[in-house]
């Protein structure tokens, strides 16, 4: 290993992780007789040094929370909000005037509508899409 | 730093949600100051943060996070500037806004970093930052970005290599 490059990829790795008793034995001989690679040093230190140096910022907001499910919009997709608006009115018609069979039927079909919305509303928010995302 | 993270992480997951505050607090000024060197929109910035953190608050179902949070955070907010970038065509990466100028205390130091950071591309401007400001090692980084150690070993040799020969035509 005698070129300069060579030894600057040295310079620049010993900047982020330790280099073995040998390379950096090799490396200090060298910088110690090369004006080009030692110009890189410093040059590389002098960089680190500037970017630490940037100030970290603060929020100027405390930590947003999600808001609670029942205060998120609901996307309802409207044939769904219009399917569920006529099934509740057709049961609640059938109740009015009900024959056994019918009632049994209308129960069946309101219980449907209800457990339909109650999934609706747990659909994902917008954090959860957000994670998806990565 | 990590430890202490995991174990907020682990109480906010059953149900401590100060432990969500304590990691807000520790980690929000850094990420902040990450993407508002990278993007250099405060406002932008500030909403990523937010996002980012609302982003792991809804890792708790199956508590997915299982090393490390601030890599996680950092990851998702990277992510989250490249999106709103992406969205936003006039707002270039390569250059930092007047925003950004005029948070930094020091005039001649931002200036300087500035010229060095916005003469880099974006993927080089990110590994910078990781590395030199908020101090990942080269394996995290690795990690971060899906790259080998020795593809961000050589990046930021050239990085550097690069910033040198700037300096050398500036001076
Ligand atoms: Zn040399």
């Amino acid at each position: 290993m005698n070129n300069c490059e060579e030894f600057q990829k040295l310079i620049s790795v010993c900047l982020d992780e330790p280099l073995t008793t040998e390379q950096q034995n090799k490396l200090d001989v060298h910088i110690a007789q090369c004006a080009d690679c030692r110009t890189f040093q410093e040059s590389a230190i002098n960089l680190r040094g500037l970017i630490r140096s940037l100030p970290f910022q603060s929020m100027a907001q405390p930590l947003r929370r999600p808001s609670p499910w029942w205060r998120r919009k609901i996307a309802l997709p409207f044939p769904a909000v219009a399917a569920g608006i006529l099934l509740l009115a057709a049961s609640w018609l059938i109740h009015l005037s009900p024959t056994q069979f019918e009632r049994v039927e209308s129960d069946a079909e309101s219980f449907l509508v209800f457990e339909q919305i109650d999934i609706i509303k747990l659909e994902p928010v917008s954090a959860v899409k957000l994670a998806n995302g990565n | 730093m990590e430890i202490i993270d995991l174990q907020d992480w682990q109480a906010f997951c059953h149900g401590d949600n100060s432990a969500m505050e304590r990691l807000y607090d520790r980690h929000s000024p850094a990420l902040l100051s990450f993407c508002l060197y990278l993007c250099g929109d405060r406002t932008k910035s500030e909403d990523i943060v937010q996002d980012s953190f609302m982003s792991l608050m809804a890792q708790k179902e199956g508590h997915k996070i299982t090393r490390s949070v601030r890599s996680w955070l950092f990851v998702t907010a990277r992510n989250l500037v490249y999106n709103v970038s992406r969205r936003i065509s006039h707002q270039s990466l390569d250059s930092l806004s007047e925003d950004h100028l005029a948070t930094n205390s020091n005039p001649d130091i931002s200036l300087i970093i500035d010229r060095i950071i916005s003469s880099l591309p974006a993927d080089e401007k990110e590994l910078l930052l990781l590395r030199e400001h908020q101090g990942f090692s080269v394996s995290d980084i690795a990690e971060m970005l899906n790259l080998s150690k020795e593809n961000v070993r050589i990046r930021l040799y050239r990085i550097r290599k690069r910033i040198q020969e700037k300096e050398r035509t500036l001076k």
